[in-house]
């Protein structure tokens, strides 16, 4: 089943759920798998292969943006945190993402009575 | 780890730019903070630490692949993509053998012989000269009011003195001309070798410094001083095995004692090679003497123009006509730029041929261009797929301009090895006055190249962006839905793109077309223009006598009268003559004369002739014919009545429909002369055939003695058999006398349109490339087009149509098109070929017989070319048509 989410996690889905952890404070790398997985009871395991790339991108996009920060346990890392642009991307996203859900959830509900 | 920390810096460090390195360190740091962080997390949980570690990098996964992704997202740093998209089209140019060779090849050809052609311009228009300060150097000349001598008159001893003590202009004036001389080292043979008589000023003024000793002063540049000389650095090699102690060593040079006081340096060369400098020694008598022979160079001063240093010129000769009429009556003084006179006439044929290279250097990038074109259309699914990958329009275009410049930068390679090769056979065009001054001659150096890199991007950009914007304008639905199946609109857009470039490339391969035929019927002209002598069988060999033994004319005399003598006597020959200016030689001296019994021109208005002194055998070893009276004989001799032969343009100027035999001619030289006309030789093209035959005066050698004479030797066999021979005899009749240019005349004659020819043969070249080139384009559009409605086709004939009515369906477009370039392209040349009329012979420039057979050469082709793919398409399985795809 876990294999299964994370195999299927799209592309844009992802994008989502990483904008959507960094709304929450600013955070770096492994803290952001973390909360993905704890956050979920450890239904999405996010892959680095995929998560890397999808913050360098989004950063590109200008939609996060990050800083070398030290940790509590006073190691350098770097922290993600979220641009206004960042902001607005997540709620068109969370928008669409409801409307898409919506709908298929009406079609899978369509009874054959 | 630390392992891979190290390797992942080593990286980045190579990678060089300090954008990368950041970058790869930021990678790397954030990589291992996740991987200490999972672990500690394992550890936490109770895992063992190394267990825990190993587990945090297996979940961490592929090092390689993370990173590449990351690196795709990371900025998309320009250089990264590049290397990318290098990687990618190398793949795929890999893959598409036949479209990478067909581009290659083309490219190689356009930019190789552009590159070719380039470097001729820059060895000859655009390197500066290697003296110092160039610019302010400048030529003074002499001019015949009359126009009928040269623009640029060499001028005379008096004249130059005069000018180097009244011009203002200048800060410093050398006189210079070249002349063989003969030298005798201690000990060696004599050797003929070409010298310069020069002014002390000329060589401080080039900003030339001996290698050893020094150069002869302005002490030793006077009448009585001391005699000197500085060796050529290349004589001092070949004769006196570069000895250091040459300097202060004494030779002979014409029979004189001169001493060798320097060295010049390496590569240095002016104007001819000359092998030995010496003084002009000029003496007070020079300041009246007659004759004009020199060369004068001079630096202008600091802020003064050639052109100002021009009216002062002028305005010197105008004092000068009233100073002394008896020489400068009629005549006039110029100044011009120094490389203007060492570039002579090549300046417009070079950049006509720079032209009609950058035309077909054009038609390789339409043809390029268009094939890319045709691949694009095979390659809409792959970028179709690419852009419903998220790939930008701009990342599309970005890879197909790389891959264009790849290309071009691959022909480029190719086509500067092939240029490198051509300019061993361009090295002709230099004029041979600047070949010796440009130290390094044409090649393929820095400037050349960074043309060719300059030429490369421009082209690869030039031909790709089109086929580039096409394909990136691809709606990926479009494509993907289509299929195979084409004909959306976005192939017929490519179609039409395709179109117009077949028309453009017809229409420029039109242009070099109707220039090729222009030159080769030029040439064909000046072939077919008779010289006035028979050059086939006639060896010809130079004599310059030098030494005491022949201070006086009799004695020289002698010597050529025996000479022929013996040369006679060998076995195979037929005819032996002699000359003083043989033709073609471009040595020529002229001078005016009167008419006896016609009213005398004013002061500086009298007619000038050509004379020679020649050898009564002279006529018959050249085959020259005796028009009217008798040629010249043994009994004219010094003493006897003095006679004259004179050319037939002379005889036909003065007596339109008399005989001038038994007329007086009066001219001088030395002195003044009455000599009697007793018959008239038929016209003699001197200076080649591009130049009309002058008025000549051929006297005996006997009543105008001279010491350079050029023997004419007429064998019954080939003439080059005659040359050991030749020398041995005339080795025998006196072994202190050097003989130089021992060559049949037939080289002579092909050197006379030797420029022509190679401007015909290059311009042919490009015509051709670029009718085939052209060709390609009609040929691959129409082939395309038969695929592209093959299922059309099939339909039709599976309908019944006959095959006639398919044919020409699919062959007229191409004619159309045909057409089209055609007409563009006649007219194009129309407005263009006028600038080649330097170079044409005996044809306008808008010659109607060549634009004809231009039309009908390029229509007959583009039928073939259209032709062979339309007949494909009346072969179509109509079954098999409809089936496919």
């Amino acid at each position: 089943m876990a294999d299964d989410a994370r195999n299927d996690l799209l592309q844009g889905t992802l994008d989502m759920l990483v904008l959507k952890t960094l709304q929450l404070g600013s955070m770096h790398g492994w803290g952001i798998t973390e909360l993905l997985q704890r956050g979920s009871e450890d239904v999405l395991q996010v892959g680095q292969g995929s998560l890397y790339p999808a913050l360098y991108r989004l950063e590109r996009q200008r939609f996060i943006k990050s800083s070398w920060q030290t940790t509590e346990n006073k190691r350098r890392a770097r922290y993600y945190a979220l641009t206004a642009r960042g902001r607005q991307r997540l709620a068109d996203e969370r928008a669409n993402w409801a409307r898409m859900s919506h709908a298929i959830e009406m079609i899978l509900h369509l009874s054959s009575t | 780890m630390r392992l891979f920390d190290t390797i992942a810096q080593a990286v980045a460090r190579l990678g060089g730019f300090f954008g990368r390195t950041e970058r790869e360190s930021r990678l790397t740091d954030e990589m291992r903070f996740h991987v200490d962080m999972q672990t500690e997390a394992l550890v936490r949980a109770g895992t063992d630490r190394r267990e825990a570690r190993r587990q945090a990098l297996v979940a961490f996964g592929g090092r390689e692949r993370w990173r590449d992704a990351a690196r795709d997202e990371y900025r998309g740093q320009f250089f990264d993509r590049l290397g990318q998209d290098v990687r990618y089209g190398a793949r795929s140019l890999l893959h598409a053998r036949v479209f990478t060779a067909a581009s290659v090849a083309t490219l190689a050809l356009g930019i190789g012989a552009t590159t070719a052609i380039f470097s001729v311009v820059d060895a000859v228009l655009l390197r500066p000269l290697p003296y110092a300060d160039p610019n302010g150097l400048v030529m003074l000349w002499e001019h015949h009011m009359s126009n009928a001598g040269s623009a640029h008159n060499v001028t005379g001893p008096a004249n130059f003195l005069d000018w180097r003590d009244e011009a203002r202009s200048f800060s410093a004036m050398a006189a210079f001309v070249t002349s063989r001389v003969t030298i005798v080292a201690a000990g060696g043979d004599p050797v003929s070798e070409q010298s310069r008589y020069a002014s002390a000023a000329l060589l401080p003024m080039l900003g030339i410094k001996p290698v050893l000793g020094r150069l002869y002063t302005e002490a030793e540049d006077r009448a009585g001083a001391a005699r000197v000389a500085v060796l050529d650095y290349g004589l001092w090699q070949r004769r006196f095995g570069s000895r250091r102690d040459i300097v202060g060593s004494t030779v002979q040079i014409n029979g004189n004692d001169v001493t060798i006081v320097g060295v010049l340096p390496k590569g240095f060369a002016f104007f001819e090679p000359s092998a030995l400098w010496m003084p002009m020694r000029f003496s007070d008598a020079d300041r009246t003497a007659q004759g004009r022979y020199l060369r004068v160079v001079a630096r202008l001063k600091p802020g003064v123009s050639w052109q100002q240093a021009d009216l002062e010129m002028k305005a010197i000769a105008r004092r000068r006509a009233v100073d002394v009429p008896e020489l400068d009556a009629n005549w006039t003084a110029l100044a011009s730029p120094m490389r203007d006179d060492l570039v002579g006439n090549s300046r417009t044929p070079l950049l006509v041929l720079l032209g009609a290279v950058g035309f077909l250097l054009l038609i390789a990038c339409t043809n390029v261009a268009n094939l890319m074109l045709a691949r694009a259309g095979d390659r809409r699914r792959e970028m179709a797929v690419r852009v419903a990958l998220g790939a930008a329009p701009r990342r599309i275009v970005h890879q197909m301009l790389t891959e264009s410049v790849m290309l071009a930068v691959a022909g480029a390679a190719l086509g500067v090895a092939g240029a490198w090769a051509g300019t061993r056979v361009l090295s002709r065009m230099v004029p041979p006055e600047l070949d010796a001054a440009a130290v390094s001659g044409i090649g393929i150096d820095a400037r050349v190249l960074v043309f060719v890199i300059c030429v490369a991007l421009v082209t690869g950009i030039a031909f790709g962006l089109a086929p580039a914007l096409q394909s990136a304008n691809h709606d990926p639905k479009d494509a993907m839905s289509e299929g195979g199946r084409s004909g959306g609109a976005g192939s017929r857009r490519a179609g039409r793109l395709r179109a117009a470039l077949v028309v453009v490339e017809i229409a420029l391969a039109v242009v070099l077309l109707a220039g090729a035929g222009l030159m080769v019927r030029s040439l064909a002209d000046l072939r077919r223009v008779p010289l006035g002598f028979d050059a086939d069988h006639v060896l010809t060999a130079g004599v310059a006598l030098h030494g005491h033994a022949y201070d006086s004319a009799t004695a020289a005399i002698g010597f050529f009268e025996r000479a022929e003598q013996r040369l006679a006597a060998l076995p195979g020959v037929r005819a032996v003559g002699a000359i003083s200016w043989l033709p073609l030689s471009g040595l020529r001296s002229a001078s005016s004369f009167t008419v006896v019994g016609q009213p005398v021109p004013p002061l500086g208005q009298e007619p000038v002739g050509d004379f020679r002194a020649i050898t009564p055998g002279y006529f018959a070893a050249m085959g020259i014919p005796i028009e009217e009276g008798r040629g010249l004989e043994a009994t004219d001799r010094r003493g006897a009545g003095e006679v004259v032969v004179v050319s037939h343009t002379l005889a036909r100027t003065f007596w339109p429909n008399g005989s001038p035999v038994g007329h007086e001619l009066k001219y001088e030289w030395d002195d003044w002369h009455v000599a009697r006309i007793v018959g008239v030789a038929g016209d003699v093209h001197h200076d080649g055939p591009r130049t009309e035959p002058y008025m000549e005066m051929y006297l005996p050698l006997e009543q105008f003695p001279y010491t350079g004479m050029t023997f004419v030797v007429r064998s019954s066999g080939n003439p080059l058999a005659l040359a050991a021979p030749l020398r041995a005899a005339l080795r025998d009749l006196d072994p202190t006398q050097a003989v130089a240019d021992v060559k049949p005349m037939t080289d002579l004659v092909h050197a006379s349109v030797g420029d022509t020819r190679l401007d015909t043969v290059l311009f042919a070249s490009f015509g051709v490339i670029g009718l085939v080139l052209a060709m390609i384009g009609i040929y691959g559009l129409g082939a395309y087009t038969v695929q592209q409605r093959r299922h059309e086709f099939g339909i039709r004939m599976a309908l019944g149509a006959q095959r006639g009515t398919v044919l020409s369906m699919a062959i007229r477009r191409g004619l159309v098109l045909a057409a089209l370039g055609l007409a563009v392209g006649v007219a194009g040349a129309l407005s263009l070929t006028h600038l080649m009329g330097a170079l044409l012979f005996g044809v306008k420039p808008n010659d109607p017989v060549t634009f004809v057979w231009v039309a009908i050469a390029l229509a007959a082709i583009a039928a073939l070319s259209a032709w062979v793919p339309a007949r494909r398409a009346t072969r179509l399985d109509p079954v098999a048509a409809l089936r496919s795809d």
